[in-house]
């Protein structure tokens, strides 16, 4: 079986959620590696969320919300800029590459942007190969 | 099953004489649980453990330490956690983020990176006998970043003192949690996970000897590993107690600052799981003033929080009134041996620095300490 990879997709339900609905109506094609999780902030997603993405065997993960501003919680989307960095680092020690999470800022309107968003992410992971490893048999 | 675990853990040997619930640091604060009266009932009744009751407990040993008829009950209570784990989990701190990088590090094609607050100066012998077991300090100094505490001084200071007496330790490229909190929580499956992959590495490391400066990889690897795998093929060894002997047979030379007073907070896997007492006082006593607290030794209280569960408002007024307990000796300065004594304390202050109160007591760890006050031989 040829390995496809797994990304997990948190979007904000202002914005990147609005986004990947335009993205949807405007027809616009993305790969379908990408499941969405809407949270009511990206302020909301915690470091052990994204890690127990990767515990439970996701390839990757994006963090997508407000445009730096235009958050709909007014800071929520700084709140969670801070804490990507944390899990970046811890990503680091663990031996997770860095580049398997993202974050990104997809506004309603961007259908477009958040399409290709889903594009590119996929072919990074793509490129860096499952998380783990060689052995797929116990992916599921 | 809870009877014959009874039996096994000498609950029947009770003879209620009450010094488990002076010493246990749970129940001052709840009037419903106390060792002694989960005992008794458990032995009076049919009654099973409620689930609250096998969180509550810290499993610090306060009560094992003190008993006179060797009951082991924090021991009993990891048990009871082992067999109901899978029914009721209690409140996982952090978001349970801990829990998830032990996960995280114990599958076997994820290499985590053990070295990566080396410092130029530190002195690393990749062919050495001696292994440092790091821990999972690196993670607290980005999980507590708010707390303004270099953690990584913490390993960083225990290469110094090694190099100090003359060891030039190894590290492990891939190093994984030690599984304190998991044989804690009763989670063996992930535990004997983590502790065959440590095995193997030090194994392959050639080590001799493993010096943990954490008292809890300490106990871990010293007491619980032995238990599951039958005698290791290395001696560990706790760094606190390494450097006690080093200032006692004169290979560590410290300078003492007449004007630094200080107090020894216990943590418990180093009192009271491992019995190493006099050892940090007597590198406290060679650099500074060192002041008791009434709750020292084998009769310390845990600081608050064990595996990460069960945090609240409660736990933060247990740890305040543990600082005001080494404010009141005179000392200006409390000193631990513990990585996450140093931070839940310093956390406790800065939540109530937080709610407007502005007066810092000053907490450091003994190792930093320590390598802070080294007289080089030249």
């Amino acid at each position: 079986m040829t390995w496809f990879p797994r990304i997990i997709a948190f979007c904000c339900n202002w914005c990147a959620y609005a986004g990947a609905d335009t993205a949807g109506l405007s027809r616009f094609q993305y790969p379908p590696s990408i499941s969405i999780l809407r949270v009511m902030c990206t302020g909301r997603i915690e470091p052990s969320m994204i890690l127990k993405c990767f515990e439970q065997g996701a390839d990757g993960v994006m963090v997508l919300g407000c445009h730096p501003g235009d958050c709909h919680y007014i800071s929520g989307n700084e709140c969670a800029r801070s804490r990507i960095e944390t899990t970046w680092e811890i990503m680091e020690i663990l031996g997770i590459d860095r580049k398997r999470l993202l974050l990104k800022w997809v506004s309603a309107s961007e259908g477009a942007l958040f399409a290709e968003t889903a594009k590119d992410f996929t072919e990074v992971i793509r490129s860096l190969g499952p998380l783990r490893g060689e052995s797929q048999d116990d992916q599921g | 099953m809870i009877r014959d675990k009874i039996e096994e853990y000498g609950l029947k040997q009770c003879i209620d004489c009450g010094k488990c619930s002076w010493a246990c640091p749970v129940s001052h604060r709840q009037n419903d649980f106390s060792p002694r009266m989960v005992v008794e009932r458990l032995l009076a009744s049919d009654e099973h453990l409620q689930s609250r009751e096998i969180w509550d407990c810290v499993t610090c040993g306060s009560c094992s330490a003190l008993c006179n008829s060797s009951v082991r009950f924090h021991e009993f209570m990891r048990t009871m956690r082992k067999l109901s784990i899978a029914r009721e989990s209690p409140l996982m701190t952090h978001g349970d983020i801990f829990h998830l990088i032990s996960r995280l590090s114990s599958k076997p094609y994820l290499h985590p990176k053990t070295s990566s607050w080396l410092a130029s100066d530190l002195k690393i012998n990749k062919n050495s006998k001696a292994l440092l077991f790091v821990g999972c300090t690196p993670y607290l100094n980005i999980i507590f970043k708010h707390l303004n505490i270099d953690f990584l001084e913490i390993p960083r200071a225990a290469v110094k003192l090694l190099n100090a007496i003359g060891i030039e330790p190894n590290i492990l490229e891939s190093e994984r949690c030690c599984g304190h909190d998991q044989y804690w929580l009763g989670d063996d499956e992930l535990f004997l996970q983590l502790a065959e992959l440590n095995l193997k590495a030090i194994g392959l490391s050639g080590a001799e000897e493993v010096i943990a400066f954490c008292p809890e990889c300490y106990s871990t690897l010293k007491f619980v590993y032995p238990q599951f795998f039958g005698p290791l093929d290395f001696e560990v060894k706790n760094l606190t107690a390494m450097m006690g002997d080093a200032v006692a047979d004169g290979t560590l030379t410290l300078e003492k600052d007449d004007t630094l007073s200080t107090t020894f907070h216990d943590p418990c896997r180093l009192a009271k799981h491992s019995k190493i007492i006099d050892e940090p006082r007597r590198i406290l006593h060679s650099i500074s003033n060192l002041f008791e607290m009434p709750k020292s030794g084998h009769t310390s209280v845990c600081c608050g929080v064990a595996c990460w569960v069960n945090c609240d408002s409660w736990t933060k007024d247990w740890q305040l009134e543990r600082i005001k307990e080494a404010r009141t000796t005179g000392a200006r300065t409390l000193v631990t041996a513990c990585p996450k004594c140093l931070a839940h304390l310093s956390c406790a202050q800065y939540e109530k620095n937080n709610c407007g109160e502005s007066h810092r007591f000053n907490i450091v760890d003994i190792h930093v300490l320590t390598a802070s006050r080294m007289l080089f031989k030249r």
